[in-house]
């Protein structure tokens, strides 16, 4: 698991955002597709890119909520939020999907999955 | 019933209650034929590397598909459509069986009735791997390597770590 201050993921995470998952072609496709999109962004691993990542999962517990995207489980809360990220070949955002335990909003959120949009 | 890729130019011309599955942002377009006299249903998606998944029903009488966000099932001899949802993380596995569709995302999985009504839901503790049927259980294979099984019947729920 990586911790900042205010937020966690579990680092089978970065395998998937950096296109390191093959487990079954479908999986392999949608790693390799965030890979791509990531770097898109100006996101790449072997330049910082697992801190850029990080430093927007932090951003973003402060981003605009996309409201339609939240939802009430047994285990608690999942809620998205969007972060303006632009990298030199394109413009976009990244979609931060966090969980916070039993509903807690004072509780450190987990990083569950992100989506990223690139802009026209 | 096939998936024919597009441009936007085409894309936007079908109507827009015809345009099934559309995303904010989207980089590919495509179209499905259901024939001269149902015509034809539009998609658009994000993901430049992954293409829809299309899967008929067990019966036959439901086509679902799904691609990035968005869910939609549609029955090939009316037209008519049975769902649209949108999901809160990408689509990762369609699994089609005789009385029900498991439909896998990032964040979810989703078991559906025949008709399109949903039978059950959970969150997800991790990013699936891979989704089968294992006897009469669902078993869910996570990225972190702990596994679920589910009882579809019943919603049974139990969670194991691999060795």
């Amino acid at each position: 698991m990586s911790e900042g201050a205010d937020v966690t993921i579990k680092e089978s995470k970065f395998d998937y955002f950096f296109g390191r998952v093959t487990s079954n072609p479908r999986n392999a496709q949608r790693s390799l597709d965030n890979l791509e999109s990531l770097q898109k962004l100006g996101i790449d691993e072997a330049y910082g890119g697992r801190e850029r990542l990080m430093q927007i999962f932090h951003e973003g517990l402060n981003a605009h909520e996309i409201i339609e995207d939240r939802k009430i489980s047994e285990q608690g809360l999942n809620i998205s939020r969007k972060v303006e990220v632009s990298g030199e070949e394109q413009a976009g955002a990244i979609i931060v999907r966090y969980f916070y335990p039993d509903g807690n909003l004072s509780a450190t959120p987990q990083v569950i999955s992100i989506v990223a949009l690139i802009y026209k | 019933m096939k998936l024919q890729i597009v441009e936007e130019s085409e894309f936007n011309k079908i109507e827009g209650v015809r345009q099934v599955i559309v995303h904010d942002y989207s980089h590919k377009f495509a179209t499905i034929d259901f024939g001269d006299i149902l015509g034809r249903y539009g998609l658009s998606w994000r993901s430049t590397l992954v293409d829809p998944i299309v899967e008929f029903s067990t019966a036959q009488n439901t086509l679902w598909i799904g691609v990035d966000r968005q869910l939609a099932a549609i029955c090939p001899q009316s037209g008519r459509l049975r769902l649209i949802m949108p999901l809160t993380s990408n689509i990762l596995q369609l699994l089609i069986l005789d009385t029900l569709t498991v439909v896998l995302s990032e964040n979810e999985v989703l078991i559906f009735n025949p008709n399109g009504s949903i039978r059950y839901s959970k969150s997800l503790p991790d990013i699936p791997e891979e989704i089968s049927i294992i006897g009469t259980d669902l078993v869910i294979n996570l990225l972190s390597g702990d596994s679920l099984t589910i009882n579809p019947q019943t919603g049974a729920f139990k969670q194991s770590a691999l060795a």
